[in-house]
């Protein structure tokens, strides 16, 4: 018979393995859950794409797809940091450097993407009365233009959201292995749930992006 | 052990990275020419390409196996099962 991970018997899994397993799929189970909030959006803005290619297409043409585009490389290359620094977690203390300082690098990045997103584009798309509520008014006649810009601040400003919450939990973790609050390898599922997160808002990024500045 | 897979992981990570990387040019180019319906497929073939490497290789689905991929394709099946329904509505239905 397997020895019970925890002795006190509220532990429900057998071992250690096991308890990962589980733990694990939950992860996934939650990052499933997040797609499933975004595809709500993405569904929509397919909606109004439909019913109005026009306006959908001048709305899109007033973003700026080269912002965009920065954008996207750096969440690439943030997210290729937090994928060395996972397997670098799994090593143990060896590369103990390389898993915080990759963690640290990729929130940088995010705070990076996010200080462009509204630094840059936010700001500019509110001087030309595309945020709706504030600044001049609205300045496109065509059918279904403002409906795009609307769901195109819903959906950036939960990504923004989603970005924040990474780089918190990445500054966090890479502060935690530095300070070695966190033991590695055996915190290495840790570190690996925090960058599956980081994935994921990146891989929801890698579709606004097209859909949003591109598709036009 | 540990230092030995290093290399091969590494080398991995940063290949994928690169191959993103020209997928994002290659994605932003198409966007220049006006290719009518091919644009709109094209990007979105580009970006679901991306999202597989990023899960594939960053999100190491390609070393999980059972339920995760489950979890993994299932949402990809919901997903798929709501715009397929929401379109034959607005591409089939009258008065919409």
């Amino acid at each position: 018979m397997k020895e019970a991970a925890d002795p006190s018997g509220l532990d429900p899994y057998e071992d250690g393995e096991t308890r990962l397993k589980a733990q694990r799929m939950g992860m996934w189970l939650f990052l499933a859950t997040e797609a499933m909030i975004f595809a709500g959006l993405f569904l929509s803005l397919f909606v109004i794409r439909t019913l109005h290619p026009e306006g959908a297409a001048e709305a899109s043409s007033h973003l700026k797809p080269m912002v965009g585009a920065g954008n996207t490389a750096i969440l690439i290359i943030a997210s290729t940091l937090v994928a060395l620094s996972s397997v670098a977690a799994k090593d143990g203390d060896e590369r103990r450097f390389i898993t915080w300082a990759g963690f640290a690098g990729a929130a940088l990045l995010g705070a990076l993407f996010l200080a462009i997103k509204i630094g840059v584009e936010y700001r500019a798309e509110f001087h030309e009365g595309f945020i709706p509520g504030a600044g001049p008014a609205f300045p496109i006649q065509a059918d279904g233009a403002q409906l795009f810009f609307n769901l195109y601040f819903a959906a950036t400003a939960l990504h923004a959201v989603h970005v924040l919450i990474g780089v918190l939990v990445l500054a966090g973790a890479a502060l935690g292995v530095w300070r070695r609050w966190l033991k590695l390898p055996d915190n290495a599922p840790e570190i690996e749930f925090c960058g599956l997160y980081w994935h994921l808002v990146d891989i929801i990024w890698i579709f606004l992006f097209p859909v949003l500045y591109l598709v036009g | 052990m540990a230092s030995s897979i290093f290399p091969a992981q590494t080398a991995k990570i940063a290949a994928t990275s690169a191959a993103l990387l020209a997928l994002l040019v290659l994605t932003v180019a198409i966007a220049e020419f006006e290719l009518g319906w091919i644009n709109i497929a094209a990007n979105l073939i580009i970006a679901l390409a991306k999202a597989a490497l990023v899960a594939w290789v960053f999100m190491e689905l390609s070393e999980v196996k059972g339920a995760i991929r489950l979890f993994a394709l299932g949402v990809l099946a919901w997903i798929a099962l709501m715009f397929a329904f929401t379109s034959a509505d607005y591409f089939f239905r009258e008065g919409i």
